[in-house]
C-alpha cells in the first residue's frame, strides 16, 4: 500500500542537518509505552473480581491463572525479539516500531473482548501473545538505530532507551489505577474500558516514535568525530552476521552474563516487599515496604542510564566486572544487615538499591557490548536472540527463589534465615556470570563479514567460515 | 559526510528537538513523581530510624 510505504527504511533516511538528538525521544516513546508490561500486576486483583466486583466469587479467575498473562507476554517478548530481529534489520526501525505499536495496542483491544466475555484464553492471546510480539519488536527496534547515530556514545544512547523500559511501569501503573477508578461502577471493575483507553493512548504515543525516528544516511558520522582506527581489542571495527554470531562462544558467554545478572536481580525484585518486612520484623510495615519497592524501581531505571553511560568510558567488560564482583559481595553480605544481625535498615536499603541499579545496568549495557563484539551490522538481530536469556531468567529466577525458600521453610527454617540461602545462591550465580564475562575475548576472524564498515545489511555478504 | 557538510543544509530546529524531549519527559516525570511519592513511604512509615534505633514518633 502506498500509504504504508512511508514506513519503508528508504523513506526514513535522515536528511542532511537532521539532529541525532531527535532519535532518543523517538526510542523513548516506544520503550516508555511497552515498559507498561512491568505494571501489569495492577490488573491482577481487578481481573480476579470481574464477577464478584468487590471480592472474588465462584467463577472468578484465580490470581495464579491471571499471573500467566504477564509470564506469557515476557516469554513471547524474548521469542519475538529473537525471531523478528533479522527482519527488523532490513525493514528498518520505523516499520518495526509501527508493527510494535499495532501489536501492543491490539493486545489491549483483544483483551477487552476477554474481559467482556469473561474468557481468560482471549486475554492470554491478546495481551500475552499479540501484545508480547509488540513488546519484543518494540524493545529491539531502536537499538541499532541509536548505536548508528551515536557511534561515539553507544552506551549512553541505548541506556537512554532501555531506561525508558524501566520507567514505563512508573507511568503504566498509576495510569491504570486512575483509569480503573474512573471507569469503576457498581457493576463493573473498569478493567475493560481501561484496556481500551490504554490501547488507544499507547498507540498514539508510540506513533510519535514512528514519525520521529530516522536512520542516518550512508557514511554519516557525528560532527568532528572520527572513528578510532583501533582503540581496543574489545571494540571491533568488523561486523558479524546474526547467524554467524549465534555460533560464536562470545554470544553464549554474553547470554550467560545477561541470564545470571537478570536471575540474581529477580531474586530481589520477586521478594522485595516480604523480604524487608521479614528481615526487619516490626520495624518495616507493608506501606513502607511498598515504598521500598518504589525506591527499587527508581534505582532500576536510573541504573540503566548511569551504568550504560559509564560503560562508554570504562568499557563494557569492566562494567560487568563491577556488576558481578561487587554484586556477589553485596548479595553475600545482604542477609547480615537484617534484624538477626546488624539490624540496619539503611544499610539494607542502600545495598539493595545498588544491586538493583546494576540489574538495570546489565540490561542497558548489553546492546553496546554486542556492538563492541559483533559490530553494528546485525546488532538488533543479535540483541533479539540474546533476549532469550531474559526469558530464561524470567522463569529461572522466580522458580529458584520460590522453590528454595519453600524448601527451607518446610524444614523449619525461620523466614529471615531462609532469605540467607536464597541470597547466597544469587551471589553464586553472579560468580558464574563473573567467569563468563572474564572469558569474553574478541570474535575470531573466521566469523567476520568481508566488508568491515557497511552502512546497510544489504551491502554485505558473509565470508565463508574457515 | 558529517552533520554539516554543506552550509545550506537545513538543520533541525532546536525548538523541535526540545519539543520532542518534552513529549517524552512529561509522562516520564509524572511516573517518576508518583513512584517517588510512593518511595517516600519507606522513610515516613518506618517505625524506627533508618539506622535501626527506635524513635518516639507514633505510627501513622
Amino acid at each position: 500500500m502506498a500509504l504504508l510505504s512511508f514506513l519503508d527504511r528508504e523513506r526514513s533516511v535522515a536528511p542532511p542537518g537532521f539532529s541525532r538528538w531527535l532519535v532518543p525521544p523517538a526510542a523513548l516513546a516506544i520503550h516508555l509505552a511497552i515498559g507498561q508490561a512491568y505494571a501489569f500486576s495492577v490488573f491482577k486483583i481487578p481481573l480476579t473480581q470481574l464477577i464478584g466486583i468487590n471480592k472474588s466469587v465462584a467463577g472468578d479467575w484465580k490470581q495464579s491463572q491471571v499471573a500467566w498473562i504477564f509470564s506469557l507476554a515476557i516469554l513471547i517478548l524474548g521469542l519475538s525479539a529473537a525471531t523478528f530481529g533479522k527482519w527488523l534489520e532490513g525493514a528498518g526501525p520505523r516499520k518495526a516500531m509501527f508493527a510494535s505499536a499495532v501489536c501492543f495496542s491490539a493486545g489491549f483491544f483483544v483483551s477487552v473482548l476477554g474481559v467482556h466475555f469473561h474468557q481468560l484464553w482471549i486475554i492470554y492471546l491478546g495481551y500475552g501473545v499479540i501484545g508480547g510480539i509488540g513488546l519484543g519488536l518494540g524493545y529491539i527496534s531502536p537499538v541499532s538505530t541509536l548505536i548508528k547515530w551515536f557511534p561515539d556514545r553507544p552506551g549512553l544512547a541505548t541506556g537512554l532507551a532501555i531506561m525508558g523500559f524501566g520507567g514505563g511501569a512508573m507511568i503504566g501503573s498509576p495510569l491504570a489505577v486512575k483509569l480503573m477508578a474512573y471507569f469503576r461502577t457498581p457493576t463493573h471493575v473498569g478493567v475493560g474500558r481501561t484496556f481500551l483507553v490504554m490501547g488507544v493512548l499507547y498507540f498514539i504515543f508510540m506513533m510519535f516514535g514512528v514519525f520521529t525516528v530516522r536512520v542516518p544516511r550512508e557514511g554519516w558520522k557525528p560532527e568532528g568525530w572520527t572513528a578510532p582506527a583501533k582503540s581496543s581489542d574489545m571494540i571491533t571495527t568488523h561486523n558479524v552476521e546474526v547467524n554467524a554470531a549465534f555460533r560464536t562462544p562470545q554470544f553464549w558467554l554474553l547470554w550467560i552474563v545477561l541470564c545470571m545478572n537478570v536471575t540474581a536481580g529477580i531474586g530481589i525484585i520477586e521478594q522485595a516487599s516480604p523480604m524487608i518486612q521479614d528481615l526487619f520484623k516490626g520495624t518495616v510495615k507493608p506501606v513502607a515496604a511498598a515504598g521500598f519497592v518504589g525506591l527499587l524501581s527508581l534505582f532500576n531505571m536510573g541504573g540503566r542510564f548511569f551504568w550504560a553511560s559509564v560503560s562508554d568510558f570504562i568499557g563494557r567488560k569492566a562494567t560487568y566486572f563491577i556488576f558481578f564482583a561487587l554484586g556477589a559481595v553485596l548479595y553475600y553480605f545482604l542477609p547480615q544487615t537484617g534484624g538477626n544481625h546488624l539490624d540496619n535498615v539503611r544499610l539494607f536499603v542502600t545495598i539493595t538499591c545498588v544491586l538493583l541499579s546494576m540489574y538495570g545496568g546489565g540490561f542497558a549495557t548489553i546492546p553496546a557490548y554486542l556492538r563492541d563484539m559483533f559490530g553494528t551490522y546485525n546488532v538488533s538481530a543479535i540483541h533479539g536472540r540474546l533476549l532469550t536469556a531474559w526469558s530464561t531468567a524470567g522463569v529461572l529466577g522466580p522458580l529458584l527463589v520460590n522453590r528454595i525458600r519453600e524448601a527451607q521453610l518446610s524444614q523449619g527454617v525461620d523466614k529471615a534465615s531462609a532469605y540467607q540461602t536464597v541470597l547466597h545462591i544469587m551471589a553464586g550465580l553472579l560468580l558464574i556470570g563473573f567467569v563468563a564475562n572474564l572469558l569474553v575475548r574478541p570474535v575470531a576472524e573466521k566469523y567476520r563479514l568481508a566488508d568491515k564498515s557497511p552502512a546497510s545489511p544489504a551491502s554485505l555478504h558473509p565470508v565463508p567460515a574457515k | 559526510m558529517t552533520e554539516n557538510t554543506a552550509a545550506q543544509t537545513k538543520k533541525s530546529s532546536p525548538v523541535l528537538v526540545l519539543l520532542a524531549w518534552i513529549v517524552v519527559c512529561i509522562p516520564a516525570a509524572w511516573g517518576i513523581y508518583n513512584t517517588a511519592l510512593n518511595a517516600m513511604k519507606l522513610f515516613t512509615e518506618t517505625s524506627t530510624t533508618m539506622s535501626g534505633t527506635p524513635t518516639t514518633t507514633p505510627q501513622k
